[in-house]
């Protein structure tokens, strides 16, 4: 993988491993919740723990939350669209991406989305996260790469958010 | 322990004058490095200042980040959840 900046407003990754372009792909349906109730849950937590706020959380939910939802799908659509535009080369299989430096933020969100739906979705652990690589036997082995690829993605964009 | 910044309230004492903390809570799936950025964003701390209470909710499972008006509190976790981060509001006491 190799990063440049071949202009002010945008980053390109370039060689990018096939099987890596493939994990990239997958962000968009692996940040989506879909029914499962504990990874909506996790990114859509209470605003209070406080039982008398009864009211408050109502509030929340009627009025907050469908923002908030906006927002989440906002980013998603964002890297979806940057990823329609990722190109392989059909010689060596290697794909390129560019990346508008205005959508840095959108791709650390969404990001991060996916890390923790995924983790909720397969009811990960603290352990199963620091184990880099995964254990060679296990069946977790993609589940694993997809999360620690998207939290290198997320730490690379981080930074070039500083650089930018 | 981090330095929490509070406003001082000079208004009437009924009931949402009452300070409010904003409360991050820990979340092993969460970047710190991540964390550290929100806080950054959200609350205008340099690195260090955001580091510390990133810190202390890795160490200690939560950190009160800001602690004010009920208004101004319920915008920060508005904020804070919009960047998914497990955020509450409570009384302070």
């Amino acid at each position: 993988m190799e990063i440049s900046r071949p202009n002010e407003t945008t980053f390109l990754i370039g060689r990018i491993d096939p099987v890596l372009a493939e994990v990239m792909r997958r962000i968009v349906p692996s940040a989506d919740p879909g029914d499962s109730e504990k990874a909506r849950a996790r990114i859509f937590s209470p605003p209070t723990e406080e039982a008398r706020e009864e009211q408050f959380f109502q509030d929340w939910q009627e009025l907050v939350q469908p923002e908030l939802a906006r927002l989440f799908q906002s980013s998603i659509e964002t890297v979806e669209g940057d990823l329609k535009r990722m190109r392989s080369n059909p010689a060596t299989g290697e794909a390129t991406l560019s990346i508008p430096s205005d959508h840095l933020e959108a791709w650390i969100h969404g990001l991060n989305q996916a890390r923790l739906v995924l983790s909720e979705r397969h009811q990960l652990h603290e352990d199963d996260l620091e184990s880099n690589p995964p254990p060679a036997n296990d069946p977790r082995s993609f589940l694993l790469l997809q999360l620690h690829l998207y939290a290198y993605l997320q730490e690379l964009f981080l930074r070039l958010l500083e650089r930018r | 322990m981090t330095e929490t910044v509070v406003e001082q309230e000079t208004e009437t004492d009924s009931a949402v004058d009452v300070p409010w903390n904003v409360v991050v809570h820990n979340d092993p799936v969460t970047l710190m490095t991540y964390v550290t950025h929100v806080f950054q964003k959200v609350f205008g701390y340099n690195r260090e200042r955001a580091e510390k209470h990133m810190l202390e909710v890795h160490d200690l499972g939560r950190s009160i980040l800001w602690t004010g008006a009920r208004e101004r509190a319920e915008a920060y976790v508005e904020q804070l959840h919009g960047y998914q981060l497990l955020c509450t509001l409570e009384k302070s006491l």
